[in-house]
């Protein structure tokens, strides 16, 4: 398969903290200094796409078409993408796909979020969303507790690791 | 260093050590915070780039993986394969190795990802990221310098914007914006960033091009 070649011209960020902003002033804070920094403006882009995984939070999902309508660009196509923690990379693979199967010349890639005003447990409960639920989050195990895990896998010598492994395929199978 | 960051505090081993147990082995300051933020970039053809006349950077390798959605459901869980699928992808693309690769934004939620992360993009033998990581191999001015930016524990992670974040961070470098934490004669880098537990994940390369 032969794509053509894409390039990064500009980027930008707001500050990552704690942000007094709504959801989508912030996004356009880091759209405004991306655009700035590529010496484009809003009318050349040609498509937008944008990442974001707890828009319902701050009571906006559906965010692309109001970022672009924002940018005063309402009739440029815009979509969004969530795959959790991932999101900024897997919606900009789309962003370089697109341009680089020459539908585009020219695209913005956003990712935004704002979650710290829910407060430490409602976020812990929000995050746990993006584990697979049902065996995951809905049991407990939230995401510190399945790195731990991983972290105690990575501790542990070998073959005790084999033994454990083959210890809880066998259950299973019972259990199957 | 990094004055957009979410944490600006300068934390030693001892600080994490002596900081509370989230859940055994993790300790409170082994995990990133959750923050607020966003960042963007303007993605084009390399036409739209050159008749700019502006400095921009080639994105020379993309990568896409997939792992199992649950933890239970991989035979190894020291490893994750979504990571080790887009940086292969990505990696032949480019037609780069790992060697080639002069710094690296990768996704650390938690230490222990990051070590996993390094290993799995081929930075160092399975088994070894730990060692190097306490000899200083990530350090800005070692072999390999991991998270220029303070990565997701002291930059933030912002979910939906760290991806984009980590690229923002590579025009930074190349474009002479890091200032203090700028890696020297860095010419190609690589992002790397997973969903939950890494049940999907991205790997991008970037190359820097010299204006004539």
């Amino acid at each position: 398969m032969t794509t053509n070649k894409v390039c990064l011209l500009g980027a930008g960020s707001t500050k990552y903290g704690k942000l007094n902003e709504s959801i989508i002033e912030i996004a356009l804070n880091a759209a405004k200094d991306a655009v700035e920094s590529a010496g484009i403006t809003p009318k050349e882009i040609q498509a937008g796409y944008i990442s974001n995984v707890f828009g319902v939070a701050d009571k906006q999902v559906h965010m692309a078409p109001v970022i672009m309508s924002n940018l005063g660009i309402p009739y440029v196509p815009g979509l969004t993408i969530e795959s959790a923690c991932g999101s900024g990379s897997v919606m900009f693979r789309e962003a370089y796909a697109n341009v680089a199967a020459g539908f585009y010349d020219c695209v913005l890639a956003l990712g935004v979020e704002k979650v710290t005003h829910t407060g430490t447990a409602r976020s812990t409960t929000l995050f746990s969303y993006c584990s697979d639920f049902f065996y995951e989050g809905g049991n407990g195990a939230s995401f510190p507790g399945l790195f731990a895990s991983m972290a105690r896998a990575y501790m542990t010598p070998t073959r005790q690791l084999k033994k454990t492994s083959l210890t809880l395929q066998s259950r299973t199978m019972k259990m199957g | 260093m990094n004055p957009k960051a979410h944490v600006h505090k300068k934390i030693t081993v001892d600080d994490v050590l002596k900081s509370p147990v989230v859940a055994s082995p993790l300790k409170l300051l082994d995990c990133c915070p959750f923050s607020d933020g966003a960042s963007g970039a303007i993605l084009c053809s390399e036409e739209f780039a050159k008749k700019s006349g502006r400095p921009y950077i080639e994105v020379i390798g993309s990568g896409r993986g997939a792992s199992p959605a649950s933890v239970q459901g991989r035979e190894d869980i020291t490893t994750i394969p979504s990571t080790v699928a887009a940086a292969r992808q990505a990696y032949k693309m480019a037609g780069v190795s790992p060697k080639d690769i002069d710094f690296a934004e990768v996704h650390d939620c938690f230490t222990i990802a990051e070590i996993i992360d390094i290993e799995d993009l081929g930075f160092f033998p399975k088994g070894k990221a730990a060692h190097a990581v306490r000899d200083g191999a990530t350090r800005l001015n070692g072999e390999i310098p991991i998270n220029p930016s303070g990565g997701l524990k002291s930059k933030g992670h912002p979910i939906g914007a760290t991806g984009v974040g980590q690229v923002a961070e590579v025009f930074e470098q190349f474009t002479g914006k890091a200032g203090e934490r700028t890696v020297p004669n860095s010419e190609i880098a690589l992002t790397h960033n997973f969903g939950a537990t890494g049940a999907s994940a991205a790997v991008h390369i970037f190359k820097k091009v010299d204006k004539k």
